[in-house]
Order: structure tokens, then C-alpha cells, then sequence
């Protein structure tokens, strides 16, 4: 007995070992579960991106190598690489105007702004370039929609849609520093850190940007910002993405072009966002997101014009007289003096699972509110609650044929039903060309301005004492209708692109400020917003980029366009439309990084003469801005080291050339040069 | 115990014969009764072969693979009788032993036993190095139906669907180095270069992807916990999508995930092709287990969603595994 236990414990020994020998054997090698485990679904459907030949509408995308060998410092001068776009520094409302097809002021309201999803279109102010909640060096690509996109994104998405882009998860890993430097006093700096900790990958960025702008203008400003931006991984199917930021620092503004607004000052401004955004992949193809956002801007502008009675030059004593129950006091007249804030729901699902029919649909809800008492006349908020639904849709109707449709209907307080929509048709001619054609209407809604604005001079508690600009309500929201035929071709297996389309757009019913009487009772005379006549635009654009190897671009970008007003300027007083959008509009880069890591890019810019209105929605009938052509320099030396990359970069802006005007004739662009270090940190 | 029924009456046949045949009836029937009872002893060595199907666990891909082992093999008229057992029982295996899975593999090796082993379900490498590694099975025939797929068509699958393609990038770590030569070799064989680079680990991965991307047009993924696992995943899908580099891989789970091709057999697949294979070798008449192989069967899964967004044209995996079949002459 005692045998067979000695025996048996022996074969367990030996089974022991041999398992254990073979699991050891076996442990750094592939099992079964390799090949059958089921990994999370990465590239979810809201990843991948439409490829260019099957989007209904066309489609720039300047990716992170054309932003570094543009030596661009400001994330708006990026939009002179897009066909069509026009960029208007040190403006007197925003200090930087981009528009789309001219026919802009200092506030460009027809084009929707996104960072990651985030709409910093404001209801009020179009878009702050300077207060985007992203630094440059965080910006991965700028896809922009080069045509009407309402149906898609929206009132606000009239003419086009830039959408930035940041860095992805896991881009950048470790610590990355950053300075800049200029010949005018930019002093620039950043810091960033990239990485994980509790469960939670994360993009920290901390800026600093102090730039004095053109000479003589107050234009100055100060940006400190802070930037995070976090994932979590919720489980195999659930990602949770969330971004906070906060921003605060002085903006100089107002010039004796600003009707209202002659003395000079600095606004303080103070902002802060939150994003949340909950992703589930359902399955290969399909995956569904909530997203909510908010966004808050205060600025303070304390700018004043004295005594009412010195306004008014009449003795203190008058003012009882003149206002009842009020003394004389002193008058704030800083119309920057404003809160705006946002709250935004999303819902959106996208399915590209089946090989013939690619979807997307979503629902969403806005509040937007205002408060300004320069501007609106009102001590309290205004509000514009909105909800909009929306689905798009692309149907390969064969091989060859791909049916694109999609629309959005929105309701608003502003916004009484309108729906936007497009019909795009795309034929392959072969792999390489695609033909496309579409028709969209869009809209772009009055929004709180047009719907509340009363710009004047107030009392401290409210009560008004003169109108000079205000809105009678009940305006139309504008309306687009654009034709475009475009024509997609990938030469040299996909190294060259070329990209044109002809278009025709025509706004109807533009809103505008007209000449007109102040309500009662007020005694003077004031611009009254309403809807105008309108424009038509005609043009060819288009881009070729080519990229024979890694480290070698050249991207040409042209807009041949004629603006045709719709209306008579003669008999209805109005400024023509006709000189706001530039015949051309033509852009270069070049770039090639040679073998020892020096990299020398080129770029030339040219728009042709070309008016910006004034402030709001004023037709003024400014003098038009001369043509110019400008060349930018950038060489730059990257140094390898285990564990570092340093990238040292001289860049020379409009170099070679006499200084020329951007925006007005007294902001003249000279030669600026800027030294750029950066330092990443693996 | 049921009565025996003889197929023939001894006092019949003397009647029948009277005289003179009766010795000779007797002896025809003593002779038929010997053959019978030959043929009746002889029996259970041919009707009944055992055959255990040891599985790693309950269920999931182990029972998917063994019924279709054992619906493959019911499909002659040879009688064997096949016992489907589980590693966690620690059973006593006897006859053929159809391991599923490493485990069951480790578990059939540690057993000692002199009956032949065919393993399925586990991967080349890993059975080669369990078999050379452990000791005393020397004499025992074993023998595997790999699951995974022969580099050769792997390539060939690249070759067919993406004909642009040249060169194919490999992500190699210290544990897969040593295929190298292999895959070199499967890449003169189909007419395509290979670039192979190897990660020491997890953290040279990317950096090695980022080296290899600059110079291939599709990158082919091995079974490497190295460069395949959980928290690298996200990161190199994101990565090579942003660099417009496909991936072909080797599983349908990795093709759900973002890779643009897939190559592999299914655990039916698996199961079905080994009892046929299985049935061949007639073991229970003397045959032998023939050397482990690569499945002939295989199954191509493609992300069409993944090839659209990198504008390429990749026909259906059906339409691709029939490409393949026409192009092996099968």
C-alpha cells in the first residue's frame, strides 16, 4: 500500500512538473486566446473619416505638417491655406476677421467655428480666434468644409465650417516646451504635459501669449490659458472624453472707426469651457455619442465718455429736466462690456457598417444667453433656446454612383422652423477621378443680435437715453442657395491631388443695418437691422497638393470669384456687395526637409483688393483694402537626442516685400521675424 | 444477456445431408463458426476505436471546435467511440487524444501516455516549443492541425487584395524574432518585400512602427503579446490609421477592431478540418499520425468600413478566400 501511495505521489509529481515545464514553455508564447479575444473597436465609425471622394461638399484639410512648415504663430493665418479664404488681422472688434468668399466685416458671421465638436461661434461676437481654448501646438488637423453646411452643423454654418482638430489620445507622449519670440514683442511660451494616471489618459497644456500687434494700435493682448484634455475607458465599448479649460488675460480694442466706441481701451476677458463626451462603439461601423458642453466669456470693458452733460453740453443741472428722475453721471459706453454663455446637448449615432449605405442622425438642444446693456439695452440675459434635429445619409446607388442627402431642421427663439438641406450626387469616373455636384440650402439665423440688439447710451439702472442702432425683431433668417460641380482626381498613386469646383451662391435676404430712424422716442436718426437684398457669387477654387515623399509638400490654393449684388445699390441707398469679395485669392506652400533634418518651407500669399466692412452688421462703404502678395520663411533644425527631440525655427513673415495692409489701410504688415524653440520630451 | 443467434442450424444441416455429407457439413460448419468467432473477437480493435476529445474548458470556441470534430468525423461508417472530456476533471484519457487549446495540450503531454495526440486549436510555435520542451513523450505520436495560418498566405492575401502594395512591415518582438527568417522567405515566395523590425518591448513598439511606416504600404500583424495586447491596441490603430497604413491581422476580432484585412480559420473550421484529417491517417488500421500542418481552410474577414475611409478598393472576404483557393489550385 505503502508503494502504490509512494508511486502515485510520484506521477502527480511528474504531471506537476510537466504541466508546469509546459506552462513555462508556453507562457511568452501565443495561445488560442490571442486568436480569439475580442479587442475593443478602435476605429469606430465616428474615427474614420469620410474619404474625400465620397463627401458631398469640398473638403481642406491642413494636417500638422502643413501647420509646422507654414511657421504660421496665430491658429486663424492657417485659413489663408484654404481656397477662398480670406484672414484680416487686428480688426477693431476681434483682432482677427476670417471669412470665406469676402463679404465680411470686423465680426464674420457666416462661418461655424468647431473645436473638437465644440461650437465657439458666438451669439453675438462671431468667433475670438484668441479664444479658441486651443493652442496651436495642440491642433493635429483643420478640416474645413468649403461650402454651405447647414445641414450639418447647423444655422451658423451659412457659407463654411472650419473644424479644429486636436491631437489624439496618446499623441505626444511626455513633456513638450515651447518659446517664442519676435521682432515686435510677441513673447510666447507653452508647456505641455501628456500622459496617464489613474485610469485616465490625459493632455495638460499651459500657455502664454503676449503679442502688441501693428503699430499705433490698440491692439495688444494678453492670453493665459490653461487646457486639459482626458479619456477614460469606460469598458470595452465605452469611452468617456472630457475637456475643461480656462483662459483670462487683457485684449486691447476700439479705434476712431468704431462708431461707438472713439476712446481706446483694454478689455479684461475671462472664459472657461467644459465638454463631456460619452462614446459607444455597438458594433464594427456603428457607434453612438452624447456630448454636452459649456462655455462661459465675461469681458469687461469699463471704457466711458464722461458727464451725460458733456455729452450732451448742457449744464448738470439740465439733466433732471431732460430725464426725470435721474442726476447727471458719468456714461459707460465700453460695448465689449458683455457675458455670453452657452449650454449644448448632442445626441448622434453613425452607422457605416453596410457596404452600400453609410448614416448618421442626432438630435441636440442650445441654450444661448446674452447680457450686455451697451448692446441690447437690457440689465438682465437675453435668451435663445433652440433644438435641432438631423440625419445625413450616403447611398451607393452602384459602383459608380454614390447619392448623398442630408438636411437639419432647427426651431428656435430666434428661428421659427427652418430646415437646411443638401442633395449631393458623386460618379467615379474611374479610382482615381470623381465628379461630384450638389445643391444645399442653408441658413444662417439673426441670432440675439438681430433679435435683441439696441445699441446705445444708457443710464447705470438701465434706462435709455438715446438709440443709435437696434433691431425692430421678427428679421428672416438669411438664405443660401449654392450650385457647385467639383471634380476630385489622385495622380502618381494618390502623391498628387487636385481639387477644383465651380460654384454659384447666392445669399437672399442678407441681413443688414440700414439708415432708418430711432424708435420712439428717441430723436435721432440710427441704423435699424433688417433683411437686404443680398448677393450672388460665382467662381472656380480649387487646390493642388503634392507630396512625392515624406518631408516634401507643395499645396497651391486658388479662388477665382465675382461678387453680383441682388439688388440696386442706386435706388435703395445701400453700399454694393460687389467690392467685398476678392477676384483671387491664391496661396503656395512649399516644404522639404533635407537628410541632416533641415527643414526650409516656403510660403506666398496674394489676395486681391478686397473691402471689410465695419463693425456688426453695417454696411458702411469702407474703402477697400489694396491687393497684396507676401512671402513667409521658415527654416527650421531639428536635434535628435535619446529621449528628446529639439526643433529650433527662424521664421521671416512677408519677407522681400514692402508692407502692405491687412484689414485697413493704417495696419501695415512689415517684415516680422520670430524664433520659435521647442523642446519634446519623451 | 441477449440470446446469440447463429446464422446457421448444425442439426439441419446433418438432416439435409444424410450419410455419407454429414462429417463434411461438419466440418464446413466448424470452419464458418471459427471465421465468425475470429471475426466477432476481432471486432472492438476495428468497430470501436476510442477517441478522447480533451477540451481546455466548457464551451466557448473548445465546444464549437469539438462538435465540429465530431460531426466531422460521424460522417464514414467506421464506429469509434469518442468521449468528449475536460482538462479541469483531470480525466483519464485513452485511444486517440484531440487536445484543444494549450491547456488541454499541456495537460495530454504531462499525462505520459503512449497514445497518439493530435493538438488543434493551438498555434504553431507554441506547440513546437510545449512538444520539444517537455520530457517524456519521446515515443508518443503527436501531431498538430496549427491554428494559425501559413505566412505564405498571409502574404498572398496582401498580394491579392491590395496588388499596390510592395512592402509589408512586420512587428516583431524577442519572442516572435526567431520567424524572421520565415517570414523573409514566405515574402521571396509570393514575390513581395518584407520589412521586418523587432520591438525589445512594449515601449520600442511605437517607435519601431514609426519607422517601419515611413517605408511599407500595409503592416501584417503576428500573435505577439509584445506588440498585440490591450493597452498597445488603441495606440497603433490610431497611429497607423492617422498615417493611412493598413493592417491585415490575424484574427476576426482584430479586424472588428480596425485592422482593414483578417486571415484565419474559424474554431468550426478547425474542428471539421482535423477530424477529416483525422479520419485519413485511419489509425485504427494500423496508420500513423502524419506530421502537424497548417489548415488548408481559412476564412478572410474584411473592414469595409476601414477601406472606404482609406479610399481603398478591397473586394468582399468571401470573393477573397475564393481568390486565394483559385490561386492554390484548390
Amino acid at each position: 500500500m505503502k508503494v502504490m501511495k509512494e508511486r502515485k505521489f510520484l506521477l502527480v509529481a511528474t504531471m506537476t512538473c510537466n504541466v508546469f515545464l509546459a506552462a513555462q514553455a508556453s507562457a511568452a508564447q501565443p495561445t488560442e486566446t490571442d486568436f480569439f479575444w475580442e479587442p475593443p473597436i478602435v476605429l469606430s465609425a465616428s474615427r474614420l473619416m469620410q474619404p474625400l471622394s465620397e463627401a458631398p461638399a469640398a473638403v481642406t484639410v491642413i494636417d500638422r505638417e502643413m501647420i509646422e512648415a507654414s511657421g504660421f504663430i496665430e491658429i486663424a493665418d492657417l485659413l489663408r491655406l484654404v481656397p477662398g479664404f480670406q484672414v484680416g488681422l487686428s480688426t477693431s472688434n476681434s483682432t482677427v476677421a476670417a471669412t470665406y468668399h469676402g463679404q465680411s466685416d470686423s465680426l464674420p458671421r457666416r462661418m461655424e467655428v468647431l473645436v473638437d465638436g465644440r461650437s465657439v461661434y458666438l451669439s453675438m461676437l462671431s468667433v475670438d480666434w484668441n479664444d479658441l481654448g486651443v493652442a496651436l501646438d495642440d491642433i493635429d488637423r483643420i478640416e474645413v468644409v468649403r461650402g454651405p453646411s447647414s445641414p450639418i452643423f447647423g444655422a451658423n454654418a451659412f457659407i463654411a465650417t472650419v473644424n479644429i482638430i486636436t491631437r489624439p489620445r496618446y499623441s505626444d507622449p511626455g513633456w513638450y516646451a515651447r518659446a517664442t519670440v519676435d521682432s515686435r514683442g510677441t513673447r510666447s511660451g507653452m508647456l505641455r504635459n501628456v500622459g496617464s494616471m489613474a485610469g485616465v489618459d490625459y493632455r495638460l497644456s499651459l500657455g502664454y501669449d503676449q503679442t502688441d500687434g501693428f503699430e499705433g494700435r490698440n491692439d495688444k493682448k494678453l492670453v493665459r490659458s490653461i487646457n486639459l484634455h482626458g479619456w477614460r475607458d469606460l469598458d470595452n465599448t465605452d469611452v468617456l472624453d472630457f475637456k475643461l479649460g480656462f483662459r483670462n488675460g487683457p485684449i486691447g480694442r476700439g479705434d476712431v472707426d468704431v462708431m461707438y466706441r472713439p476712446n481706446v481701451g483694454s478689455d479684461a476677458v475671462e472664459s472657461n469651457h467644459q465638454q463631456l463626451r460619452w462614446t459607444r462603439v455597438l458594433g464594427m461601423g456603428r457607434d453612438t455619442s452624447v456630448q454636452f458642453y459649456h462655455q462661459y466669456r465675461r469681458l469687461e470693458d469699463n471704457a466711458t465718455s464722461g458727464l451725460l452733460s458733456d455729452i450732451l453740453s448742457v449744464a448738470p443741472g439740465a439733466i433732471p429736466v431732460l430725464y426725470p428722475g435721474h442726476t447727471d453721471e458719468v456714461i459707460r459706453t465700453g460695448m465689449y462690456d458683455n457675458t455670453d454663455e452657452r449650454y449644448d446637448l448632442e445626441w448622434q449615432i453613425n452607422d457605416s457598417s453596410s457596404d452600400r449605405l453609410q448614416w448618421m442622425a442626432g438630435a441636440g438642444m442650445r441654450l444661448d444667453r446674452f447680457k450686455s446693456l451697451i448692446l441690447l439695452g437690457q440689465q438682465d440675459f437675453v435668451e435663445d433656446r433652440s433644438g435641432r434635429i438631423f440625419a445625413n445619409a450616403a447611398y451607393h446607388l452602384d459602383d459608380r454612383w454614390l447619392l448623398n442627402a442630408g438636411g437639419m431642421l432647427e426651431h428656435g427663439d430666434t428661428l421659427d422652423k427652418q430646415f437646411s438641406w443638401r442633395l449631393a450626387l458623386n460618379y467615379l469616373l474611374s479610382p482615381n477621378h470623381t465628379l461630384r455636384g450638389s445643391f444645399t440650402r442653408s441658413i444662417r439665423k439673426n441670432g440675439l443680435l438681430g433679435e435683441h440688439g439696441a445699441l446705445g447710451l444708457y443710464f447705470s439702472n438701465g434706462d435709455p437715453i438715446d438709440v443709435f442702432g437696434y433691431s425692430p425683431g421678427g428679421i428672416e433668417p438669411e438664405v443660401m442657395h449654392a450650385w457647385e460641380l467639383g471634380w476630385l482626381s489622385h495622380w502618381f498613386n494618390h502623391k498628387m491631388t487636385l481639387d477644383v469646383k465651380a460654384f454659384r451662391e447666392e445669399i437672399l435676404r442678407e441681413i443688414t443695418a440700414f439708415p432708418g430712424l430711432a424708435p420712439e422716442p428717441y430723436p435721432t436718426g440710427a441704423l435699424v437691422i433688417a433683411n437686404g437684398g443680398g448677393v450672388n457669387i460665382t467662381g472656380l477654387e480649387g487646390q493642388l497638393q503634392y507630396r512625392p515623399a515624406p518631408g516634401t509638400l507643395a499645396a497651391l490654393q486658388f479662388s477665382l470669384a465675382n461678387a453680383e449684388d441682388r439688388f440696386d445699390p442706386a435706388s435703395t441707398g445701400q453700399a454694393s456687395r460687389e467690392g467685398r469679395t476678392p477676384h483671387k485669392t491664391i496661396s503656395l506652400l512649399l516644404a522639404h526637409t533635407f537628410d541632416n533634418d533641415i527643414q526650409l518651407s516656403m510660403g506666398y500669399y496674394h489676395v486681391d483688393k478686397m473691402r471689410w466692412e465695419g463693425p456688426g452688421e453695417v454696411a458702411l462703404g469702407k474703402p477697400p483694402v489694396p491687393a497684396y502678395d507676401r512671402v513667409d520663411v521658415r527654416v527650421a533644425k531639428k536635434l535628435r537626442w535619446p529621449g528628446q527631440d529639439i526643433l529650433l525655427e527662424l521664421i521671416a513673415q512677408n519677407i522681400g516685400n514692402d508692407a502692405y495692409a491687412e484689414f485697413r489701410a493704417d495696419n501695415q504688415f512689415e517684415t516680422r521675424y520670430f524664433l520659435r524653440a521647442s523642446a519634446q520630451f519623451r | 444477456m441477449p440470446a446469440v443467434r447463429l446464422p446457421f442450424d448444425l442439426s439441419a444441416a446433418c438432416a439435409a445431408q444424410r450419410g455419407m455429407t454429414c462429417l463434411a457439413g461438419l466440418f464446413q460448419a466448424v470452419i464458418r463458426f471459427s471465421l465468425l468467432w475470429l471475426t466477432l473477437a476481432g471486432l472492438p480493435a476495428h468497430a470501436a476505436q476510442q477517441v478522447t476529445l480533451l477540451l481546455s474548458e466548457q464551451g466557448g470556441i473548445y465546444q464549437e471546435a469539438a462538435q465540429a470534430f465530431e460531426l466531422e468525423l460521424a460522417r464514414d461508417s467506421e464506429k469509434r467511440n469518442v468521449r468528449t472530456l475536460t482538462v479541469d476533471a483531470s480525466p483519464r484519457t485513452n485511444g486517440v487524444v484531440v487536445a484543444f487549446g494549450v491547456r488541454a495540450l499541456q495537460y495530454a503531454l504531462s499525462t505520459q501516455s503512449d497514445d497518439p495526440l493530435l493538438a488543434v486549436l493551438v498555434p504553431a510555435t507554441t506547440f513546437e516549443k510545449m512538444v520539444s520542451q517537455t520530457p517524456g513523450n519521446s515515443r508518443r505520436q503527436i501531431s498538430a492541425l496549427y491554428l494559425d495560418q501559413p505566412f505564405s498566405r498571409q502574404l498572398r492575401l496582401i498580394r491579392t487584395a491590395m496588388p499596390q502594395a510592395r512592402r509589408i512591415g512586420i512587428l516583431v518582438s524577442p519572442e516572435t524574432e526567431e520567424q524572421s527568417t520565415d517570414l523573409h522567405r514566405a515574402g521571396k515566395l509570393v514575390g513581395l518585400d518584407v520589412d521586418v523590425r523587432t520591438a525589445r518591448n512594449q515601449e520600442q513598439v511605437f517607435s519601431s512602427l514609426d519607422a517601419l511606416a515611413r517605408n511599407v504600404d500595409a503592416l501584417l500583424l503576428l500573435p505577439d503579446s509584445t506588440v498585440v495586447n490591450r493597452d498597445i491596441l488603441r495606440i497603433l490603430f490610431v497611429k497607423t490609421y492617422r498615417e493611412r497604413l493598413p493592417i491585415v491581422a490575424y484574427s476576426s476580432g482584430l479586424v472588428q477592431a480596425g485592422s482593414l484585412l483578417g486571415l484565419h480559420a474559424t474554431p468550426t473550421q478547425i474542428g471539421a478540418e482535423a477530424a477529416e484529417w483525422l479520419r485519413g491517417m485511419s489509425l485504427d488500421k494500423g496508420g500513423r499520425l502524419a506530421a502537424s500542418r497548417y489548415p488548408k481552410s481559412f476564412t478572410v474577414d474584411v473592414n469595409q468600413s476601414v477601406a472606404r475611409s482609406l479610399e481603398l478598393t478591397i473586394s468582399s472576404g468571401p470573393l477573397l478566400a475564393m481568390e486565394l483557393d483559385r490561386e492554390s489550385g484548390r
